[in-house]
């Protein structure tokens, strides 16, 4: 199940919040949490559901034996154990394939592919699941000892299938007691109605103009055409994913959940480097924790580390040789910053860095976007004039005129703009009686107004795809 | 924070905590309790049913996502919700220029390409009934051909236009084709070209009528190209001039019958003969008929300004017959131009849509006979010519495959007039089906 279905969003979602809310006691209130989480998964993954179960159990019992045990061996072997079989279904079931194939390019060697479709969220809980352990490995937080509390927190439907990758560490105390005040739940639905309009009014209609361009033939690409396209896309994969992020903050707060944010407005990074502090934090945080420190962080072969880095980001997209690229090409242009732009960077007009960096990431859709290395290609004939038919096409206008508003209000939304002016508003209103009832009145039809227009979208487009979905 | 504040601070949560379980449980309980509707009047097309639940279809996956199509296809209040979502999709997308002109991009499969004609089966019963003068439409198989491409349509206020773009490459290659089936004429047969241009041409914005876009360039290129074994008629010219007419649809790719005369008045000129007037002629409407460019688009205002089908009834009696190939067995009796149409495509009032080979005999005792070759924009001028021969010949190249020339050659025919519209010069689809009847 998604967010963006009406199913979720008109069954599944409002019958598990009034089943929890009228649940006595944490301990019914996990069982339910679980048993829908189960559910949720199971309506997109019936088969693969063992998958994640079973290693939730393997390391469940890794990280009781890392936990209890006094020798260094054995905690050692445990870790290096479930490591292994955890990495080792997400290699068998994403990336098996993809080596299969390569390795058949050498001559006389038939490798048979398998038929395995990537279970929803693997890369996802999968990652979820490594953190636990590593972290009882390291003692930084005491292991579960009740195999379905971490079942909970592995398969929990808020971060289950898109992230924010969770930390154990950060939803521990939660898992075992957590308290949802009224004021938090309406700050939830808040936090869900703007994800929700992200990713049912913003991506999905910047979406249709991405497809438009990029969807087709590339060889009769205008110039002005590709970077619509491009633009578009630009858009639709941020509101895309940071509403799915938002969506499951907001559902957490309902919950009595804090998960920690994933986005903080990439959008407006003044270099590469900062996007990466600003985009999808969560996984940039893992990588960090479990792969760059461990290796030797910036204290030594910080190069070599920053590659494996970047590999493994680029990899952990997606099973292809684009997302390979993608990955390099951020580690070039991180290396690039910091062994060459380094100390100049500061002198640079901010307005510069800003165009430079979204210049860069949207260079980098491109790669993303396209999974075949010739329409890369093409694509960027396309953008800088190479191969396109010509400047601009008749219908670029037309197209750009009508869209003119979505792009405007895109533009707008991925800048903190709103939220500064919205916290502004509140922090004076709260102050006083009336203004909280003025603040009430607006956060209540804020609410209303988004929630049923997001539905209108949903229930009248076609179009929904989710992006960050099949990862 | 006092007191007081926080109180209220509370009552506006507890407000929308419970408006927001209440709106979603709402429609999740009513789904359940209303009745589903079946077919989407707005639509035009049949809403998903409940799935059948099995634990095999539950596995696989289908059991679920079947539900979700059909969950959003009974949606209660569907049609308020998604009149309210193409109300948040033009604000966003559609937002108005100077000309209210909107460009829709969309994937077409459909008739232009694999041809659309009303089912001729049906007719084989009721042969003798005339006087119904139905034409019904036949399944067409888009699927199975699978002609799938982007195009763009452009929506002026209340009329649609498939842009047009052409090339070089294009008319050369269409050029070829012409004179590839000219040559292989047998010996003595007139052969004509007319290349029809479209709606854009006279009602699009300049953009879209220069350069690349310009159908009066690339049909004259196109002309130009051709052997002088070729006799070109040019459409255009009268085409242009009575562009205030009603000569092309809003709503639908295709030309009206009026804009077809156009083209038989020139048709006439160049061959010498004298067209029948359009005011001898009997006429009659068929109303609400909104066509492949709103199916295509989606837009509102072409489905609110539908247009209609005035058709124009041969002065000569006429006799028509389909046949699948040039053995010409089991034929079906079929209506030139039909008074009424059972199917949403009102252009099947023309010769019953497109057809594989159709044979018209008429009344005329002058030994004239010519055969067309066309795509659907050949079907409203047909009934035209029907006046000045004694037989006329419609093949349809996409819908059948036999040995073209010979056919002709044993047919004593004289004439044939290759008749396309401007898209189809770069139908592949077309030409590969032409040139296999004619490489026999």
């Amino acid at each position: 199940m998604v967010f963006s279905s009406l199913v979720f969003l008109c069954i599944f979602f409002p019958a598990v919040l009034i089943l929890y809310h009228v649940s006595p006691g944490i301990k019914l209130k996990n069982i339910i949490l679980l048993i829908a989480s189960l559910l949720f998964y199971a309506w997109g993954e019936p088969k693969w559901i063992v998958v994640m179960l079973a290693t939730t159990f393997i390391d469940y019992l890794a990280g009781v034996v890392i936990g209890k045990s006094k020798k260094n061996g054995v905690r050692k072997f445990a870790l290096i154990f479930s490591v292994v079989v955890t990495l080792g279904f997400l290699v068998v079931f994403k990336y098996l394939n993809f080596f299969t194939e390569n390795l058949n390019l050498i001559p006389f060697l038939n490798i048979p592919q398998t038929d395995l479709v990537l279970p929803i969220g693997i890369s996802f809980y999968t990652f979820q699941a490594l953190s636990y352990v590593i972290d009882v490995y390291r003692k930084d937080v005491d292991c579960q000892k009740n195999y379905f509390n971490l079942l909970l927190y592995v398969s929990m439907f808020p971060q289950l299938i898109a992230g924010p990758i969770v930390r154990y560490v950060d939803v521990a105390k939660e898992i075992a007691d957590r308290k949802v005040t009224l004021t938090a739940f309406s700050d939830g639905v808040t936090r869900f109605v703007i994800g929700l309009a992200k990713k049912a009014v913003f991506a999905n209609f910047a979406g249709l103009l991405a497809e438009n361009y990029l969807a087709g033939d590339l060889s009769d690409l205008s110039v002005l055409g590709a970077w619509t396209g491009i633009i578009a896309y630009f858009f639709q994969i941020y509101f895309d994913f940071a509403g799915y992020s938002d969506m499951a903050i907001g559902i957490g707060k309902m919950l009595g959940f804090n998960f920690r944010e994933n986005f903080n407005y990439p959008y407006i990074s003044f270099s590469i480097t900062e996007f990466w502090r600003r985009w999808h934090m969560s996984l940039s945080g893992f990588f960090r924790d479990y792969v760059y420190i461990p290796l030797g962080g910036n204290r030594h072969h910080q190069l070599r580390n920053m590659f494996v880095v970047w590999l493994l980001t680029g990899f952990w997209h997606g099973a292809s040789w684009n997302f390979v690229l993608w990955g390099l090409y951020y580690f070039v242009m991180l290396a690039f910053e910091k062994y060459v732009l380094g100390k100049i960077m500061d002198k640079i007009p901010k307005v510069i860095r800003l165009i430079y960096s979204l210049f860069v990431v949207i260079i980098g859709w491109v790669f993303f976007y396209f999974e075949d290395i010739p329409s890369i290609g093409r694509m960027l004939g396309a953008m800088f004039g190479i191969t396109s038919t010509e400047g601009i096409a008749a219908t670029d206008i037309t197209t750009l005129t009508n869209n003119v508003f979505l792009l405007v209000i895109c533009a707008i939304a991925v800048t903190p703009l709103c939220s500064f002016i919205a916290n502004k508003f509140t922090t004076k209103l709260k102050n006083s009686p009336n203004g909280a009832i003025v603040n009430g009145v607006l956060t209540f039809a804020f609410q209303a107004v988004v929630l049923v227009g997001c539905m209108a979208c949903l229930v009248g487009s076609t179009y929904n795809p989710f992006l960050y979905f099949r990862f | 924070m006092n007191r007081e504040t926080r109180i209220y601070s509370k009552i506006f949560a507890l407000l929308s905590t419970v408006f927001f379980l209440l709106v979603l449980g709402f429609f999740g309980v009513i789904s359940f309790t209303d009745v589903d509707p079946t077919v989407s009047e707005t639509e035009n097309r049949k809403l998903a049913t409940k799935p059948e639940f099995s634990v095999s279809a539950l596995m696989a996956g289908t059991y679920t996502e079947d539900f979700e199509n059909y969950y959003a296809d009974t949606f209660p209040l569907r049609e308020v919700f998604m009149s309210l979502n193409s109300k948040i999709s033009s604000a966003l997308t559609q937002f108005s220029g100077k000309e209210d002109n909107v460009i829709i991009n969309y994937e077409k499969h459909d008739s232009d390409f694999v041809g659309e004609g009303i089912d001729v089966g049906i007719n084989k019963e009721d042969k003798t009934e005339k006087t119904e003068e139905k034409a019904t439409e036949k399944d067409f198989h888009a699927e199975e051909k699978d002609a799938a491409f982007k195009g763009s349509i452009l929506v002026s206020k209340d009329r649609g236009m498939e842009v047009f773009s052409g090339s070089d490459s294009m008319t050369s290659s269409y050029a070829e084709l012409v004179n590839a089936t000219a040559s292989a004429m047998p010996d003595g047969v007139k052969f004509y070209s007319m290349v029809v241009p479209t709606a854009i041409e006279f009602y699009g914005t300049k953009e879209f009528t220069k350069g690349s876009h310009s159908q009066e360039k690339y049909i004259g290129q196109a002309y130009n190209k051709m052997d002088s074994s070729v006799t070109t008629i040019d459409a255009y010219k009268r085409l242009a001039k009575t562009a205030d007419e009603y000569i092309y649809f809003r709503t639908d790719h295709h030309w009206t019958a009026r804009g077809a005369y156009q083209a038989y008045l020139e048709f006439c000129d160049v061959t010498k003969q004298t067209p029948v007037k359009l005011e001898d002629l009997e006429t009659g409407k068929i109303e609400g008929f909104v066509g492949s460019l709103y199916k295509a688009s989606n837009a509102q205002v072409l489905k609110d300004n539908p247009d209609y089908v005035e058709y124009f009834k041969t002065r000569v009696d006429v006799e028509g017959t389909v046949y699948e190939d040039s053995s010409m067995t089991d034929g079906y009796s079929f209506f030139i131009v039909a008074r009424s149409v059972n199917s949403s495509n009102k252009y099947l009032a023309f010769i019953g849509g497109d057809q594989p080979l159709e044979k018209i005999v008429t009344s005329n005792k002058n030994g004239k006979k010519i055969l067309v070759i066309k795509e659907s924009y050949g079907n409203a001028f047909v009934p035209f010519i029907c006046d000045n021969y004694e037989e006329v010949y419609v093949v349809d190249p996409r819908q059948t495959n036999f040995d073209l020339p010979e056919f002709i050659k044993t047919q004593g025919i004289g004439e044939v007039l290759m008749i396309n519209y401007s898209f189809a010069m770069a139908n592949k689809t077309f030409s590969d089906a032409l040139y296999a009847m004619i490489d026999n």
